[in-house]
């Protein structure tokens, strides 16, 4: 979601957040109905809700048809394969959870995350990792970079360029049964 | 979206609506072998929720060239994990290049298949890969995995 969507999720949450508290208002009977009915049809009010009851329907249509970037394939955010019938498009989302499961999967890893980025000859993976106590951080984010650069290029079919591993912290209470969330 | 129509026979022509093409995509895509299911608007899943009945038009896209008689169709999949992306993407372009072709009698210019997601088909499959993770991981050495 780029900033202009932000922006405007910020509004359609402000609208909704007023007419919400309007609402709650009315309901608990500290603002009469009446008395908000009087107000609202003349100057400047009326105003002020035809504009406010506007642009709120119109955000609502956008984010009601809104499809994600990833959605709609753009060219930024996936990565292009050639197939004998056309062409077919790897999101970063889908490379970056093929790389968490993976991640996941490592002995000693207890929380993995990633981002996936362009580069200049394939795809560079950014990770984050929590590892447990008493494990050999070095040997495992070598272990990381090589399991996430192979799994990731076998599934999907394209080159990565670079795992970066990013070890954040060590987890402070790791004795408990690993579960992938699948995110 | 303009529906599809041309000269058939010296009786008429045939007019193809869009929906159907959507529909014979969508169809052929969810056939195919690592396919979840195709992956549409927001809207589109709401609509699907209230109403109960699966819109297999959901997530295809069809661009006709009446000149040509010919079609190019997007499609938006998500597929399941394990499966080698590019071996599932040109299953899908074949198979979805011929139904379109046999049942609609249009050429298929180009099947762009665009894969928003991998996830796993039931939670079945999700338990037997945690399962994995924790086999293979001795005792204290597990973890509570996830993204931190």
């Amino acid at each position: 979601m780029n900033f202009g969507d932000r922006f405007l999720l910020f509004l359609l949450s402000l609208v909704g957040l007023v007419l919400g508290v309007l609402l709650a208002l009315l309901g608990a009977g500290v603002i009469s109905v009446a008395w908000a009915a009087s107000e609202l049809a003349v100057q400047p009010w009326n105003m002020v809700c035809l504009v406010v009851g506007v642009v709120g329907a119109l955000l609502s249509i956008r984010f009601l048809f809104y499809r994600s970037r990833r959605g709609a394939g753009g060219p930024a955010e996936s990565v292009l394969l050639a197939g004998d019938h056309g062409q077919i498009r790897i999101s970063y989302e889908t490379l970056r959870q093929l790389a968490n499961r993976r991640g996941s999967q490592l002995k000693g890893a207890e929380s993995f995350d990633s981002r996936v980025r362009q580069g200049h000859d394939g795809i560079l993976i950014a990770c984050r990792m929590q590892v447990l106590p008493d494990i050999d951080i070095a040997a495992l984010s070598r272990e990381a970079q090589a399991a996430v650069k192979e799994y990731v290029e076998r599934t999907a079919g394209v080159k990565v360029e670079r795992v970066i591993v990013h070890v954040t912290e060590i987890a402070p209470n790791g004795h408990v049964g690993k579960a992938w969330s699948g995110a | 979206m303009a529906d599809m129509e041309y000269e058939l026979t010296e009786r008429g022509s045939v007019h193809i609506s869009d929906e159907v093409v959507q529909i014979i995509a969508g169809v052929a895509t969810n056939e195919v072998d690592g396919v979840i299911g195709t992956s549409g608007s927001l809207a589109g899943g709401i609509t699907e929720s209230i109403t109960g009945r699966k819109n297999m038009a959901r997530g295809v896209k069809v661009q006709y060239d009446e000149a040509a008689r010919s079609c190019t169709i997007d499609v938006w999949v998500q597929l399941r994990f394990g499966v080698s992306i590019p071996e599932v993407g040109y299953q899908i372009q074949e198979h979805v290049k011929s139904s379109v072709e046999s049942m609609t009698g249009l050429r298929v210019n180009a099947v762009h298949v665009h894969v928003v997601g991998v996830a796993f088909q039931t939670e079945a499959e999700r338990a037997q890969d945690a399962d994995q993770i924790g086999a293979a991981l001795p005792g204290e050495e597990r973890s509570t995995g996830g993204i931190g």
